[in-house]
């Protein structure tokens, strides 16, 4: 009797840990999620010894730099500080933007410029024409 | 005739005094912008928004001009209401560009792309086209072409309050026009110096390419009433 009872308390600790460790070996199996990796590591550890002798990668973490079996690398720093990743350059993009802008408005300017002096001759050739005329008659 | 040829000078006193103010926040605007703190997230390349949005503002200020006198143009037949949509019209294709092309090189830092087909990107897009078009119209479409551009400015001015509110209506990546009110206050001095100087700088633009079409109707109607009086029959 005794017997039978601690057969069934071992069934039932088999049953739960397949019922816990299943969504778990679920989570191991998806995407990339830095999240769900995250909660892999930090979940109790009876629970995580299942899924860690399932998936290799959790099992031996990627060294500090390395890239995962997904190919992202794990970077530890403050997300908000003086200091930003500059890995494309700014300045190129800045100094381009702020050319374009004053290269534009000059151009117009420019623009504006030459169809006033155009106008100013023709006014001056048509007021030359007129004098001519005028003298004539 | 000679006496409506006033040989007048390239720029007016007006026009002067405004150019130098312009001149002087020009010089004194990249001085505020340098000064203003560097943003945590994105670095260097924010400051981009000193000119970005006073150009994105000249263009709704344009568009905006343009449609209510092509308005008045369709409405009341007013040929210096035209003379107004063409220079406000130009003035918003000339910041829209600005936009359109300072927007992306700060979009390729900020989220990693140079374009994204989001709602505001999209609408002022649209709108830089509509003008674009309407130009177009107005020099190349013939005597139906004046009123065309003028339909074509007011369907454009429409897009301008659509513009302003997606950020707040839709889900987009851009950043809303709420974030101006809570930024550090010496980026607030750059930018709204910034604001300023091309403000000035719009209405000293605006006022020399009405004159220049003041001046070319000025010249056509001379030179009709000139033919028409048989002054250059020889």
């Amino acid at each position: 009797m005794q017997n039978l009872r601690s057969k069934s308390r071992v069934g039932r600790g088999l049953l739960l840990l397949l019922l816990v460790s299943g969504p778990t070996l679920a989570l191991a199996d998806e995407g990339p999620s830095p999240g769900a990796l995250q909660k892999r590591v930090e979940a109790p550890a009876p629970q995580a010894a299942a899924p860690a002798v399932a998936n290799p990668a959790v099992a031996n973490p990627p060294a500090p730099g390395q890239p995962d079996k997904d190919g992202f690398v794990q970077e530890n720093r403050p997300m908000m500080g003086p200091t930003v990743d500059e890995s494309i350059p700014a300045g190129p993009l800045l100094a381009t933007a702020y050319g374009f802008v004053w290269l534009a408005v000059l151009g117009y300017v420019v623009m504006i410029g030459r169809g006033i002096q155009r106008v100013d001759s023709e006014l001056a050739e048509l007021d030359q024409k007129l004098g001519k005329l005028t003298s004539k008659s | 005739m000679t006496a409506q040829h006033s040989s007048p000078r390239a720029f007016s006193t007006t026009q002067l005094l405004l150019l130098a103010v312009v001149a002087v926040g020009f010089l004194v605007a990249p001085q505020l912008i340098v000064k203003a703190p560097n943003e945590p997230t994105m670095g260097m390349v924010q400051r981009i928004f000193y000119f970005h949005v006073p150009c994105a503002w000249q263009t709704m200020i344009g568009a905006f001009l343009a449609g209510g006198a092509s308005a008045m143009y369709l409405f009341r037949g007013s040929q210096r209401a035209r003379q107004v949509a063409i220079a406000a019209a130009e003035l918003a294709v000339l910041f829209g560009l600005c936009v359109l092309l300072t927007g992306p090189l700060w979009a390729r830092k900020a989220w990693g792309v140079w374009w994204q087909w989001d709602v505001r990107l999209t609408t002022t897009a649209l709108l830089w086209i509509i003008f674009v078009a309407a130009l177009f119209a107005e020099r190349y479409g013939g005597p139906g072409g004046p009123r065309l551009s003028a339909g074509l400015m007011v369907f454009g001015a429409a897009d301008v309050p659509m513009i302003y509110i997606s950020v707040s209506l839709w889900r987009t990546i851009h950043p809303k026009t709420s974030v101006v009110p809570t930024l550090d206050p010496a980026m607030r001095i750059a930018l709204w110096s910034s604001v300023l100087t091309f403000t000035l700088l719009f209405v000293v633009l605006m006022s020399l390419r009405m004159r220049l079409l003041r001046q070319r109707e000025q010249l056509a109607e001379l030179k009709m009433r000139a033919e028409d009086a048989g002054l250059f029959d020889e």
